[in-house]
């Protein structure tokens, strides 16, 4: 036992990388300090090293690889104090206080300090000047009901290994395989493979004592495709796996398998015949659909995290992207009908690659009841937090050199009573009646935003047509009383937002479970993030056919239909 | 119809403050599909005026697998040139309604020539370089730059790369040509106590590993560049002037590029919106008759330093040659790509582009030559003499120069920017040269050609890359000091930021 105790010491005081970052903060917290403008309050430290591995494969050969370590070092300073500081207010693209910088590999800790001075340095004087505009527009703004800036946190101290690196030879031959299933679909116009590995650690060090050092380790595996049909409408799909180590990834042959289904699915879309120019009715949400559906609608009802403070109206002070209406309801509101519910355990499963037992402030990650009976209790928190939930919950998440933001980890969605399937179609029908409807429609999967291209996928833009947040269905399903099902395409959602869920009459008694990586709009942007929902029925859905503004198909045959 | 591919190894390795950065290797195929719609007099290239014609140098670009079969490659092929296809009828359409609608081309030559159809597939470059030993330097390096308190951050890097370029056409031209480049570079950042940012940068580019500097020359290189990295950090800011200078042989290269080099690429020639400034003086004495200009692709070196603008065919296709610019003092011609112009109707081999881009003419190799070479120590009492004659205390010395640009176009001023790292105060009075910094030359082409009066005997050689409308291509300025008798400098942008609160971070016991 003693000589187990004196290793661990050992190797506790034999990591110069978290040295050299405690004695540059230690530094910088003593002598940092400019003028009038004080000290900073806060100052975080926040390193990932990791190894990433990356290939991408089309039509069995590889386009890309890199197999390389990398170490981002990002800091977050405040300045003034938790009443009133100096982060999230104007230019929310700017970030004054955060900074991040490649650092370099090796284990000196003089060269680390040497960008961490540099960084701090930079933030600290952005600081400085973002708080006193705050002031100033404080100052001049009517209202005074503002909410807290930073939230105390307890002080941890957490260590754990580093992840492995994936070698490229694991992940190639993955993603050649994956490519080779679209040799034998010369229908599909463009297809490519990507299969990429992030492995390592992230340590969290900051001011007020907090000492996180904790794995980081995440395999994505997808398979993207599109097709483009003869009147010119497109639509992208994707089989992807997120998981958290090579161990968890599926059999290769069931990856193939999974590859192939989406390849047929497209190619059965292409000669699917189109929709109805306008459909409202009920709609059963499926499986990915009722995923996406959780991730577009749901989450981001939930994020905690205020959208950066902006000058009053009336101010000359130009902002871009604060102040942004956030999409968040607020706390006691209802989000869906009774009986429904939303869960997030980020230390349910560690096994999933969205789990962690500190989120990236260092805080302890807490199991959280987000939607009890419909109505809100608590939103994904922050230490920057809201005036709704003005403590952090765990749930902070994001890239080192930026403002953490309250974000998803593993979301369920539950019903406290399921229907089976037969009754589920019962209900469709009965409600399908109800708008002189002799069938209604089944989603059984949606685009994915952050793979899509195509015109039918949602993309950020000034112009958010109305407001509408749910990506295309890729397949659709006409369903009839007789049990006849007839696929369409070519149809979008209407108007889709948060309120939408307030239709919800159903849901299924099988739950589904998908890992992605959230690279959509919401509070898991980029962020491995784990969904799970039942097959969901909405009383009202619109969705009309439109968009299908493309081009015409190639005048040629691809080759691989000529070979 | 053509292919251009780029078949790209690269590889950077890098060092600060005395460990490494992680070693970049990549490997690319990238593809470029170009298709001309219409005739070879009139296309769908040509100038729409008006904003219509907005985007019309973007090609369609795509990553080509870099094993596999050779289906999946014409997959991609088959895509993209499906695509290519698309907008180029699109743009030729628009071309038919603007020759319609507008007055006619001032200059209504055709849009496409006829050169020979070439097939020549050279041997393929590849990568030669001992990482490990260079890392090992770099590392070194970098801890010598990082020694003077002052320097804020610093890098050695390394960045080389092996290209194998394809160009295939429907004419029947087929060509494989091979470049390896290698840069050895070292970079210093600091800021004085004004706000002043000093970013000095050295670097030689070289065809092959084997003639980047030795391990003195590296590690006196990173010593001498961090010295002087704090003489330029303690040195007076310049002010505003008009009088007479010299520009070492890298700052002159870099000046002629941007003064005339520009101006002589063909198709500016018959773009209506660009000054158009030497498109009438052919035959006009435009420098000192002993001075002479040429663009040579095909020299692969000069006084022992590696050329960057080497290349044996242009992205076109057609074979490399010199043109001549000026000739003895005479402007002679332009660079021609295949894009033909009023008395200029065949491509000299200048159709460059990065890939992606429709070629146009572009310099290559630019070098300035005298037949009536002054030693330095020479030019710089003439120097003085011409200073003294125009009542100056000082005339000035730009020995290093970071960069320039020009505008070419009609709407803003004709007038370029050569961006001087630092210079030296050369008084008349024999008082010892007095470093500044923060100043760049500016002024307008004809005014400046003009007033160049004498050529040194010491030729200096700029390799960089040089960005237009297709994109970045390398190239060099090759020329001897050139003495100026009359040019404006200005202030240079400065910063505000103040420099670090706190002394830079340094191992125990060294503080």
């Amino acid at each position: 036992m003693s000589a187990l105790l004196l290793l661990l010491a050992l190797s506790a005081q034999a990591d110069p990388i978290v040295d050299g970052l405690v004695d540059e903060l230690t530094r910088s917290t003593e002598a940092l300090e400019l003028g009038q403008a004080g000290p900073p309050y806060f100052i975080a430290y926040d390193l990932l090293d990791v190894w990433d591995t990356s290939v991408s494969a089309t039509l069995g050969g590889v386009v890309f690889r890199d197999s390389s370590p990398d170490r981002d070092l990002g800091v977050s300073v405040r300045v003034g104090g938790p009443e009133l500081d100096s982060a999230n207010f104007g230019d929310s693209w700017r970030e004054p206080g955060f900074q991040s910088r490649q650092t370099v590999l090796g284990d000196d800790p003089i060269a680390l300090r040497h960008t961490a001075w540099y960084i701090t340095d930079t933030a600290y004087k952005s600081a400085i000047e973002n708080l006193a505009s705050r002031k100033a527009a404080r100052a001049r703004r009517a209202s005074s009901d503002a909410a807290l800036c930073f939230s105390s946190g307890e002080v941890q101290t957490a260590t754990a290994s580093a992840a492995t690196a994936v070698p490229i030879a694991t992940l190639e031959p993955i993603a050649l395989q994956l490519s080779e299933v679209f040799l034998a679909h010369p229908n599909l116009e463009w297809s490519r493979v990507y299969a990429s590995a992030e492995m390592g650690r992230r340590i969290h060090v900051d001011s007020l004592g907090t000492r996180v050092i904790k794995p980081v380790s995440t395999i994505v595996v997808r398979a993207t495709a599109r097709a483009r049909a003869h009147d010119g409408s497109w639509i992208t799909d994707h089989a992807s796996w997120v998981v958290r180590g090579a161990d968890d990834l599926a059999p290769v042959e069931e990856m193939v398998a999974k590859t192939e289904e989406m390849a047929d699915r497209l190619e059965t879309w292409l000669t699917t015949p189109l929709g109805e120019d306008d459909y409202v009715g009920p709609v059963l949400f499926e499986g990915n659909a009722a995923i996406e559906l959780v991730r577009s609608l749901a989450l981001p009802a939930l994020s905690g995290t205020p959208a950066s403070e902006e000058p009053p109206k009336g101010s000359r002070s130009v902002v871009f992207g604060g102040g942004d209406d956030t999409t968040a309801v607020r706390v006691k509101r209802r989000l869906l009908p009774t009986g429904f519910h939303i869960a997030d355990d980020p230390t349910g499963d560690l096994g999933l690659a969205s789990a962690y037992e500190y989120d990236d402030e260092g805080e302890k990650a807490q199991s959280l009841q987000l939607v009890i009976d419909g109505v809100i209790h608590t939103h994904y928190a922050s230490r920057t937090p809201s005036k709704q939930v003005d403590v952090s919950n765990g749930h902070g998440r994001g890239d080192p050199g930026e403002l953490i933001t309250g974000s998803a980890s593993w979301t369920t969605l539950s019903a406290t009573k399921g229907l089976s399937a037969k009754k589920m179609h019962k209900v469709a029908l009965e409600q399908a009646a109800a708008y002189g409807l002799d069938h209604y429609l089944a989603v059984r999967r949606i685009e994915d935003a952050s793979v899509a291209s195509g015109a039918s996928a949602i993309r950020f833009s000034f112009n958010d047509a109305g407001g509408n947040r749910l990506p295309a269905p890729v397949i659709a399903v006409r369903m009839y009383a007789d049990g006849r099902e007839e696929p369409v395409r070519g149809l979008q959602f209407v108007g889709t937002d948060h309120r939408l869920l307030r239709d919800l009459i159903a849901a299924g008694t099988q739950v589904h479970t998908t890992t992605l990586l959230n690279e959509g709009r919401g509070p898991a942007y980029g962020i491995p993030t784990t969904l799970s929902s039942p097959n969901l029925l909405i009383a009202e859905v619109e969705l009309s056919s439109g968009g299908q503004d493309g081009e015409k198909p190639p005048a040629l045959p691809s080759p691989l239909a000529v070979r | 119809m053509g292919y251009r591919v780029v078949d790209g190894h690269s590889l950077t390795l890098g060092a600060r403050y005395g460990q490494p950065e992680g070693a970049d290797v990549g490997h690319a195929r990238t593809l470029d599909v170009s298709a001309r719609v219409g005739s070879s007099q009139r296309d769908s290239t040509h100038e729409i005026r008006g904003s219509q014609g907005w985007g019309m140098n973007a090609h369609l670009g795509e990553s080509l697998p870099l094993n596999g079969s050779q289906e999946a490659l014409q997959t991609v092929l088959w895509a993209a040139t499906n695509k290519e296809i698309r907008d180029s009828q699109e743009a030729w359409a628009r071309v038919q309604a603007d020759q319609q609608v507008r007055v006619a081309n001032t200059d209504d030559s055709d849009d496409f020539s006829k050169e020979e159809i070439r097939v020549d597939l050279a041997d393929p470059a590849a990568l030669d370089i001992d990482q490990d030993a260079w890392q090992a330097l770099l590392i070194d390096a970098s801890t010598r730059l990082d020694a003077h308190s002052g320097i804020v951050w610093s890098r050695a890097y390394i960045t080389a790369r092996a290209e194998n370029r394809y160009v295939v056409t429907s004419e029947g031209t087929s060509i494989r040509q091979a470049r390896t480049w290698y840069r050895l570079a070292m970079q210093t950042w600091a800021r004085a106590e004004d706000g002043t940012v000093i970013d000095l940068y050295r670097w030689t580019d070289v065809s092959d590993a084997e003639r980047l500097p030795s391990a003195d020359e590296v590690q006196t290189w990173a010593d001498d560049l961090a010295d002087f990295t704090t003489q330029v950090l303690e040195a007076g800011s310049g002010t505003p002037y008009a009088g007479p200078l010299i520009l070492r042989g890298r700052a002159a290269g870099v000046f002629v590029h941007e003064v005339l080099g520009h101006r002589v690429e063909g198709h500016r020639q018959k773009d209506e919106g660009e000054g158009q400034t030497f498109k009438d003086k052919v035959g006009e004495l435009l420098l000192p008759e002993d001075i002479s200009i040429i663009d040579d692709p095909t020299l692969t070196e000069w006084a022992g330093f590696d050329l960057n603008g080497h290349y044996a065919y242009d992205e076109e296709g057609t074979k490399a040659q010199p043109a001549v610019l000026v000739e003895n003092g005479v402007f002679k011609g332009f660079l021609m790509s295949r894009s033909p112009i009023k008395g200029f109707q065949q491509s000299n081999g200048h159709g460059r582009a990065q890939v992606w881009r429709q070629p146009v003419a572009r310099m290559a190799n630019t070098i300035v030559s005298t037949t009536n070479p002054v030693p330095f120590e020479k030019l710089k009492d003439q120097l003085r003499a011409e200073a003294k004659a125009q009542g100056r205390e000082f005339g000035l010395i730009i020995d290093e120069i970071g960069g320039g640009f020009t505008m070419t176009g009609r709407v803003y001023p004709n007038a370029f920017n050569v961006r001087a790292t630092y210079a030296y105060r050369v008084f008349v009075d024999g008082r010892p040269d007095e470093l500044i910094r923060g100043v760049d030359l500016v002024g307008t082409p004809l005014v400046a050609l003009s007033q160049v009066v004498a050529a040194g005997d010491d030729p200096g050689v700029f390799n960089g890359f040089c960005g237009a409308e297709s994109g970045s291509v390398p190239n060099s300025a090759v020329s001897p000091s050139l003495l100026i008798r009359h040019l404006e400098v200005q202030k240079k942008e400065k910063g505000s930021t103040r420099p670090p609160l706190l002394p830079k971070p340094v191992p125990e016991g060294d503080a």
